[in-house]
C-alpha cells in the first residue's frame, strides 16, 4: 500500500532550514519505493536553499494570506486539514523551536503517537523503529512505532551526512490555496526581535573558540579570532586569560564566568580545571587541543588533539577555507 | 593659711548658680542620651549568655586591664597608645578632679566645715591635675596632628561623613578644656598674687566674711601651693603686670569658656562617637559568648523605614561603640585588594543607622548619604570572614557577625551575590557545592589500595569528616588520599561517612543562608549519630570550626562513646530516596537533654598528625632540608588558635620555616572564606588576596614552598601562582603532602609539583 | 487573571541513571528526581505575572516522589493555591498521562492560562504542554522566554525563542497554554528557613488522578544507557591530517554548513 511521508518545511530567515533537509533525507531513507515523500511549504518557496526540496516526490505549497507567518498552531491545524490521516504514515518534523510546536500539535489534533527526541529512524519489516535520545543524551530508547500514523520529531544532526540516492525525476509541484477561515488566528505573529549585538553574548553563540593559558600572549589571541571568524564563532576564554585582561569578563567561561552550551566548543590550550569544565561540559561537541596528553580536558572532550595549538590552528583554518571554496 | 582649693574664686553668685543649672541640664541630657542607647540595645535579639559566676567577675577585671587600662590591642601602634592613654587618663583624672571640687566645696566644706583639698592633699591634687591637663592637651594635640597633618589612610573620611565633624569637634573641645583650664589656673594664681599684696596676711580662713572676700583669701593662700601646679604657675607668669580687674574680667570669660566646653563635650558624648566612653567600656568589660551572633534566621529588623538587619543586643552595643579608628580597614584583605568593602565604613555606617533609629530631636545630624555607600550589597558580599578585623579591633567589635546579619537579610529578600544561588541549591540538593552525586563523595578512597571503613556501618576510633573540597576537588583529592595513607601507616583506626556526610554548612552560614546551615547541621548530626566513633577529626578548617564550635554536638548527645555505644542502629546505605529532605527536621538539639558526657573531642588533622609524630606512630625517615613558609588558615588560626602544631610538624620533618611578615594571628586570607570561593570575582579588583599573598611568599629569599593546611588554600593559591605565572618559583603544597614525603619517603603525588600545564 | 503552573519531577541527571535489568524502563526506585528545569522557569514566570499583573497563581503537581519539597518551595515563593493529583503508580506520569489528566482538571479550575515547561528531559512519547493545549482546544505557543500583557485584554504577548537569540513576539489569545523554556529572569532563590516555615503552614488540595493507566502509544522496545565514552577520541597525525579529520567531524555533526 502506498503511503505518504509528510515533511512540513520550515523557512527561517528566508531559507529552508538544514533541519528540514535532514527530515527530507530521513524521509527518503525510510520511504519504500511505493511511498511518497511530500514536502509542505507554507507560503512561497524561497529563492535560496531550496535544493533540499529535490528530495521530495511532491512539493505542496499552501498559499494565501498569513500562511507564511511562523504560527505553529495555525499551521498545524492547516496541515491536519490538508492531509489525509489515513494516507499518511509519518509526519517528520525537526526539533526546532518551530517544529517543537508544530509536531506535537499535529499529533494531538490527530490523536496519533508523537515520537520526540528521535535521533535514528529505520524500517524493520513492516514497522518503523525510532531511537530516542533523552535525559541530556544519557539515555537511549528504542521505540517501535508500528504501522500506525505517527509524528516524529527529529533531533538535529541525526541525518545530515547520510547518503541518499538522488531522485531521477523532479518533484511534482502543487499549489493549494488556503482560505482565511482555515487559518487559526488565536495566536498572532507580531514581529521579530533581533538580539542586541553591542556585547557578544557567548551563551548564545553556537560555536565557541575558547582559549586558555596556552595562548601565552595577548597578541596570540588574533590567531583564535581568525579561526573563530572562519568558523562563524566567537572567542571566549578561561579565567587566566580574562584575568590578564586579554578578554572582557563577559567572555569568560566557567564557574565564575558564563555557563555555555554551544554546538561546538573548541578548547585550545585549556587544561580543564573543574571550574572551567563546569561552564562548558554541556556543549554538544567538545574538541580539545592541548600539548599535555594528560590534561583533564580530554576527559570531557569528545575529540582531542595533542599538539601545539599554534600548529593546529593555521592548518585547521586552511582546511576550513578550502572546504568552503569547495562548497 | 593652709592652701585650699580656691573653688569659685572670682565667680559671681549668678554664674555659680547658672553653672549648676546648666550642669544639671547637661547631666540630664547625657543620661537621657545614654538611656536611649540602652533602650536601643534592649530592642536587639537575645544572644547566648555567659553564666554569672565569680570567675566572670574576675574575667571582667582582667578585661578591664587588657582592653581599657593597658589596651593590648593598641600596643602595635605606639602613637595611638600614647594618644589614647593621654586623652583617656587626662580626661578621667580631670573629671575626677572636677567632680571632687564640688564635693569638696558643697559636701565637706558647706556641711562638715572641713575641706579635703587642703594642705598636702591639695598640693598633690594640684600636681596630678596639672599633669592630667598636660596629658589631655598633649593627647588632643597628637590626635589632631595625626588626623590632619600625618593623615594615615585608615583615618580618612569623606567630607560629609559624621566622623568628619565629630572628631575635630570632640578633640577640639578637649583641647579647649585643657588649655582654658591652664589659663584659668594661671589667672587665679596671678590674681591670688596681686590680692596677696593688698589683703592682710591672715593665718586663718574666716568663714564669716563674705563669699567674695573668702575665696579671695583662699586664692591668696593657694598661691603658696602654686609651685605644685607647674603649668598653671608658668601660665600665671604670662599675665604678670596685668591689673587685678583685667585678670578678674578675663578669668570670668575663660571660666565660662571652660565650663561651656566641658558641658558641650559631655552633651556630645551620647550623640557622637564619644559614646564609646560608655558603650565601649561596658562592651569591652562584659564577657560574651564566642558563638556566631544570629539575631534571626532571616528577616530584617522590625523598625520601619530603616534598613538595619536584625541584630542581637550585644551587636547593637558593640556597633554603638565604634569610633571609626580604622584599624580593621588597614589590614582587611577585601579592602587591600580594592573591593568595595571597608569594615570600618560598614560598622560606622551601621552605627549611623542605629542612631537614626533612635529618633533623636532633629537638631542632631542624620546619617549622611555618603555613609550609605559603605553598606552597598557588593561591600557586604566582599567580606571573606577572615576575622582579621576582629583580631585588631580595640573595641572587640565583631565585624563578621555584622556582615552575617546583613547577608541574612539579603538572602531573605532573595538578593544573592552572583554564583551563590546555584551553590545554595546544590547544597540543599546534593549536600555539596560541586553539584556532584553524594554517592561519589567517597570515591577518592577507592584507589588507595586499602579499604576505608564506613563509620555508619562499623565502629571506628576516629571519624574523619572529610569536607567538600577534600572529597570532590581533584586537586585536593590527592592530598586527601595522602592523609588517609598516613593515618593508615600510623595504624589509626578511622572511617568516613561516605555519602552520609554533607557540607558542614560553615560557609553557607557565613554567606547568610542560616536555614541551610541549620539543615546541613541536622543532616550531619543525624549521620554522626548513626556512626560509632570516639573522636571526630577533620582536615578542613571550615568544617572544623563548624563541628567544634557551632554544631553543639554535646546537645545532640554526641559525647565520646566508649565501646559500642550507638545512638542509632546502623542502617543500610544507598537508596536514593533517603536523600535528605530539607523539611523534615531529623533532630532538634534544642529539645534534647544535654548529655552529661564531656564534650566530644573534635580534632584537626594537623593536631592529630603532630600527636602521631610525637608518639612515634609516624616516623620521619627523610629530613626534607627545605626552606618553606607557612600560611595560617583563618579558620584554623584566628578562629581556633591552632598555630603551633603545623609549625612543629614542619620543624620535625626538617623544614626551615621562614615566616611571612603577615603570619599567625595576622595571617592574610587566601580569599576563599565566607562563601567567597563560590561567588564571582568582580573584574575590577586590584588583585586577588591570594595573589597578594603569593607575592608576599615570593619575597622570602630561598623559599620555594608555600605550605598550607586547608583544602581551599591549596585551590586558591595554586590558582594564584598560575595566574601570576610563577609555577617555577613557588610550589603550593599541603602540609600533609610534605609530611608524607618525610614519613613515607616517597613523593606520593606528582601533581603538586610545579607544572607548566596550561589552564 | 488566573494562572496555573504545572510542575513535574524528572530524573536528576547529576546522579547516575539506572536502567532495569529487563531494559524496559528507568529503575525509578534508584532514580533521584528533581524539579524539571523549564517548569521551574514556568513557575518563576507565573510569579512575575503575579507581581506585575496581580495574577492569581495555582500550582498543580502529581503526587510522586518528593514532590512535596517542590510544592513547599513554591509555597515559600508565594503561590496562592497548591493542588496535588494523586498518583499511586510505580513511575511518574508520562507526557500523555499528564496532558490527559490535566485536560480533565483544568476546566474545573477557572484558569485562563496554563504555563509549564515546554519540554522535559524524559519526553520521547508525547509532549505534555502542546498536547494539553490541543486536548483543551486552547491556544498554544511553546519555547517561550517571557510573557507580557498585550493591548488586547483577552490576549498575552509571548516571546518565542528562535536560533541566534532572535525572539518572535506572538500575541496569544486566552485561554492558552504556554510552554516556557526560560523565564524573563532566572528563578528566584528562597531561603531554606522560608521553605521550612512553608512546610509547617501549607496545606495541599488533593485531586484524584487516574487509577488505571493506558498502554503507551507506541511500543517501547529497549531502554539503555548511551554507550560511555570515557575519554576523548584522539585525532592523530600531522597538523594537516588532524585538521582535515576535524573538518570532517564538524561536517558530520552538522556544525559546518
Amino acid at each position: 500500500m502506498s503511503r505518504r511521508i509528510a515533511v512540513p518545511v520550515e523557512v527561517y530567515r528566508g531559507q529552508i532550514t538544514d533541519l528540514t533537509r535532514e527530515c527530507l533525507i530521513a524521509a527518503r531513507l525510510v520511504a519504500r519505493d511505493e511511498d511518497e515523500v511530500v514536502a509542505y511549504v507554507f507560503g512561497e518557496i524561497p529563492d535560496h536553499g531550496n535544493s533540499a526540496l529535490q528530495l521530495a516526490d511532491r512539493v505542496v505549497t499552501l498559499e494565501n494570506g498569513q500562511v507564511s507567518q511562523p504560527v505553529a498552531l495555525a499551521q498545524a491545524k492547516l496541515l491536519c486539514s490538508k492531509l489525509d490521516r489515513k494516507d499518511t504514515e509519518l509526519v517528520l518534523v525537526g526539533s526546532s523551536s518551530w517544529g517543537l510546536d508544530v509536531g506535537p500539535l499535529v499529533a494531538a489534533f490527530w490523536g496519533v503517537p508523537l515520537v520526540a527526541n528521535c535521533q535514528g529512524l529505520e524500517r524493520r519489516q513492516a514497522s518503523l523503529w525510532a531511537t530516542c535520545r533523552i535525559c541530556a543524551g544519557k539515555l537511549l530508547v528504542d521505540v517501535e512505532v508500528g504501522a500506525q500514523t505517527a509524528v516524529v520529531l527529529l533531533l538535529p544532526g541525526s541525518f545530515l551526512r547520510k547518503e541518499v540516492t538522488p531522485r531521477a525525476t523532479q518533484p511534482v509541484m502543487e499549489k493549494e490555496s488556503v482560505s482565511s477561515q482555515e487559518w487559526d488566528a488565536r495566536v498572532r505573529f507580531q514581529r521579530w526581535i533581533e538580539p542586541q549585538r553591542e556585547d557578544v553574548d557567548i551563551t548564545q553563540a553556537e560555536i565557541l573558540v575558547a582559549v586558555g593559558r596556552g595562548i601565552e600572549r595577548q597578541e596570540n589571541l588574533e590567531v583564535a579570532e581568525e579561526l573563530a571568524e572562519v568558523l562563524g564563532g566567537v572567542v571566549c576564554g578561561s579565567r587566566p586569560v580574562v584575568d590578564q585582561g586579554w578578554l572582557p569578563p563577559t567572555r569568560q567561561v566557567g564557574k565564575s564566568g558564563m555557563i555555555v552550551k554551544p554546538k561546538l566548543y573548541l578548547a585550545m590550550g585549556i587544561s580543564g580545571a573543574p571550574e572551567h569544565v563546569e561552564g562548558m561540559k554541556d556543549a554538544e561537541l567538545i574538541v580539545a587541543i592541548n600539548r599535555d596528553e594528560r590534561a583533564p580536558i580530554f576527559h570531557v572532550a569528545h575529540y582531542g588533539i595533542v599538539a601545539d595549538l599554534f600548529d593546529v590552528i593555521p592548518a585547521l583554518k586552511e582546511a576550513l577555507v578550502a572546504r568552503r571554496q569547495e562548497a | 593659711m593652709v592652701p585650699v582649693r580656691p573653688t569659685f574664686w572670682n565667680i559671681p553668685g549668678w554664674s555659680e548658680a547658672l553653672q549648676y543649672v546648666l550642669g544639671l541640664l547637661v547631666m540630664g541630657v547625657l543620661v537621657w542620651g545614654v538611656l536611649s542607647h540602652v533602650r536601643s540595645w534592649q530592642r536587639g535579639a537575645p544572644e547566648d549568655g555567659v553564666p554569672w559566676t565569680w570567675k566572670i567577675l574576675k574575667s571582667m577585671v582582667d578585661r578591664l586591664f587588657r582592653y581599657v587600662i593597658l589596651p593590648e590591642r593598641l600596643r602595635s601602634d605606639l602613637f595611638a597608645l600614647i594618644t589614647h592613654s593621654c586623652l583617656l587618663w587626662g580626661m578621667v583624672l580631670l573629671a575626677i578632679g572636677t567632680a571632687l571640687a564640688p564635693i569638696d566645696w558643697d559636701v565637706f566644706h558647706l556641711i562638715f566645715g572641713w575641706r579635703l583639698l587642703a594642705g598636702v592633699t591639695y598640693q598633690i591634687f594640684e600636681l596630678v591635675l596639672d599633669l592630667a591637663g598636660v596629658a589631655l592637651v598633649l593627647g588632643a594635640t597628637l590626635a589632631l596632628y595625626r588626623r590632619y597633618v600625618w593623615r594615615p589612610a585608615r583615618l580618612a573620611t569623606p567630607p560629609l561623613s559624621r566622623d568628619a565633624w565629630q572628631s575635630p569637634v570632640l578633640v577640639g573641645l578637649l583641647l579647649t578644656i585643657g588649655i582654658t583650664g591652664f589659663i584659668l589656673e594661671g589667672l587665679r594664681i596671678e590674681g591670688g598674687r596681686i590680692l596677696g599684696q593688698t589683703l592682710p596676711a591672715d593665718s586663718k580662713v574666716r568663714p564669716t566674711v563674705s563669699g567674695e572676700h573668702r575665696t579671695d583669701q583662699m586664692a591668696v593662700a593657694a598661691t603658696a601651693a602654686a609651685r605644685w601646679s607647674p603649668v598653671g604657675n608658668g601660665v600665671a607668669a604670662l599675665f604678670g603686670g596685668i591689673s587685678l580687674p583685667t585678670v578678674r574680667g578675663i578669668h570670668l570669660i575663660i571660666w565660662w569658656l571652660h565650663a561651656l566646653s566641658a558641658f558641650a563635650f559631655l552633651i556630645l558624648i551620647p550623640f557622637t562617637k564619644g559614646v564609646h566612653l560608655v558603650a565601649g567600656l561596658v562592651h569591652v568589660v562584659l564577657p560574651r559568648s564566642e558563638q556566631w551572633p544570629v539575631a534571626s534566621e532571616s528577616g530584617p529588623t522590625s523598625s520601619k523605614g530603616n534598613s538595619l538587619p536584625a541584630l542581637t543586643w550585644r551587636q547593637r552595643m558593640e556597633i554603638t561603640a565604634c569610633t571609626a579608628c580604622g584599624k580593621c580597614q588597614e589590614l582587611c584583605p577585601a579592602y587591600v585588594s580594592g573591593q568595595p568593602l571597608t569594615p570600618k565604613g560598614l560598622v560606622w555606617a551601621t552605627q549611623g543607622r542605629l542612631f537614626t533609629e533612635l529618633r533623636w530631636p532633629p537638631l542632631i545630624p542624620r546619617t549622611p548619604l555618603t555613609e550609605c555607600e559603605w553598606l552597598r550589597d557588593e561591600a557586604v558580599w566582599s567580606c571573606y570572614t577572615c576575622r582579621l578585623c576582629e583580631e585588631v579591633c580595640p573595641l572587640l567589635i565583631r565585624h563578621t557577625g555584622l556582615v552575617g546579619a546583613y547577608r541574612r537579610a539579603f538572602v531573605d529578600s532573595g538578593k544573592l551575590a552572583d554564583g551563590l544561588q546555584e551553590v545554595f541549591i546544590n547544597l540543599q540538593r546534593y549536600g555539596n557545592s560541586f553539584a556532584h552525586s553524594p554517592r561519589k563523595r567517597g570515591d577518592w578512597a577507592k584507589t588507595l589500595g586499602f579499604p576505608v571503613k564506613n563509620a555508619t556501618k562499623e565502629p571506628v576510633d576516629y571519624l574523619w569528616f572529610v569536607g567538600d573540597y577534600a572529597s570532590y576537588d581533584p586537586r585536593v583529592q590527592s592530598v586527601t588520599q595522602v592523609a588517609a595513607r598516613l593515618l593508615h601507616v600510623a595504624g589509626v583506626d578511622f572511617g568516613i561517612l561516605y555519602d552520609k556526610e554533607k557540607n558542614s554548612g560553615n560557609d553557607a552560614r557565613r554567606a547568610g543562608e542560616e536555614g541551610l546551615f541549620q539543615y546541613l547541621r541536622e543532616e550531619n548530626i543525624a549521620a554522626l549519630q548513626r556512626a560509632r566513633f570516639r573522636v571526630l577529626i577533620t582536615g578542613d578548617p571550615h568544617s572544623y570550626h563548624a563541628l567544634r564550635n557551632e554544631y553543639r554536638l554535646e546537645q545532640a548527645e554526641l559525647g565520646p562513646q566508649k565501646g559500642s555505644i550507638s545512638v542509632m542502629e546502623p542502617q543500610l546505605v544507598g537508596s536514593s530516596r533517603e536523600k535528605g529532605s530539607v523539611f523534615v527536621t531529623t533532630s532538634d538539639p534544642n529539645n534534647r537533654v544535654a548529655s552529661s558526657n564531656s564534650p566530644l573531642p573534635v580534632r584537626s588533622l594537623v593536631e592529630l598528625f603532630w600527636e602521631l609524630l610525637q608518639e612515634g606512630r609516624l616516623r620521619v625517615v627523610r629530613k626534607l632540608e627545605r626552606r618553606v613558609t607557612y600560611h595560617d588558615p583563618c579558620y584554623l588560626g584566628r578562629y581556633n588558635g591552632i598555630y603551633d602544631p603545623p609549625r612543629a610538624i614542619l620543624n620535625a620533618i626538617g623544614c626551615t620555616l621562614v615566616e611571612m611578615p603577615r603570619h599567625g594571628q595576622y595571617s592574610f586570607c587566601c580569599g576563599a572564606g565566607g562563601g567567597r570561593i563560590w561567588m564571582k570575582d568582580r573584574p575590577n579588583n586590584r588583585e586577588r588576596p591570594a595573589e597578594n599573598r603569593i607575592r608576599e611568599a615570593l619575597n622570602l629569599p630561598g623559599v620555594h614552598d608555600l605550605v598550607v593546611a586547608c583544602p581551599k588554600d591549596l585551590v586558591m593559591f595554586q590558582d594564584a601562582v598560575k595566574s601570576l605565572g610563577h609555577e617555577q618559583k613557588l610550589r603550593v603544597v599541603d602540609i600533609t603532602t610534605l609530611l608524607a614525603e618525610a614519613v613515607l619517603a616517597e613523593s606520593p603525588i606528582s601533581s603538586d609539583k610545579p607544572t607548566a600545564s596550561e589552564i | 487573571m488566573n494562572v496555573l503552573v504545572v510542575v513535574r519531577l524528572v530524573p536528576d541527571l547529576v546522579e547516575p541513571l539506572v536502567v532495569t535489568p529487563q531494559e524496559d524502563n528507568l529503575d525509578w526506585e534508584e532514580t533521584a528526581l528533581v524539579l524539571n528545569e523549564s517548569d521551574d522557569h514556568a513557575l518563576e514566570e507565573a510569579l512575575l505575572l503575579k507581581e506585575k499583573y496581580q495574577a492569581r497563581v495555582t500550582v498543580v503537581a502529581f503526587d510522586f516522589g518528593e514532590i512535596d519539597q517542590v510544592l513547599y518551595m513554591a509555597a515559600a515563593k508565594g503561590v496562592d493555591r497548591i493542588i496535588k493529583i494523586s498518583w499511586p503508580h510505580r513511575e511518574p506520569p508520562n507526557s500523555l498521562e499528564i496532558a490527559e489528566t490535566l485536560a480533565q482538571l483544568v476546566p474545573t479550575l477557572k484558569v485562563e492560562l496554563v504555563v509549564m515547561g515546554c519540554q522535559s528531559p524524559t519526553e520521547f512519547l508525547g509532549m505534555a504542554a502542546p498536547q494539553l493545549a490541543a486536548a483543551l482546544d486552547w491556544s498554544y505557543v511553546g519555547v517561550v522566554r517571557g510573557l507580557e500583557a498585550s493591548e488586547h485584554p483577552e490576549a498575552w504577548k509571548a516571546y518565542k525563542e528562535y536560533p541566534g537569540a532572535v525572539l518572535a513576539e506572538m500575541e496569544v489569545q486566552l485561554p492558552a497554554v504556554v510552554g516556557i523554556l526560560t523565564a524573563s529572569q532566572p528563578p528566584r532563590y528562597v531561603p531554606v528557613s522560608r521553605i521550612r516555615a512553608a512546610a509547617q503552614q501549607t496545606r495541599f488540595e488533593m485531586v484524584e488522578g487516574p487509577r488505571e493507566l493506558k498502554e503507551p502509544s507506541a511500543a517501547i522496545r529497549r531502554v539503555y544507557l548511551t554507550p560511555a565514552t570515557a575519554h576523548a577520541t584522539m585525532l592523530r597525525g600531522s597538523e594537516e591530517e588532524v585538521a582535515r579529520q576535524l573538518v570532517e567531524i564538524l561536517l558530520e555533526k552538522g556544525i559546518l554548513k
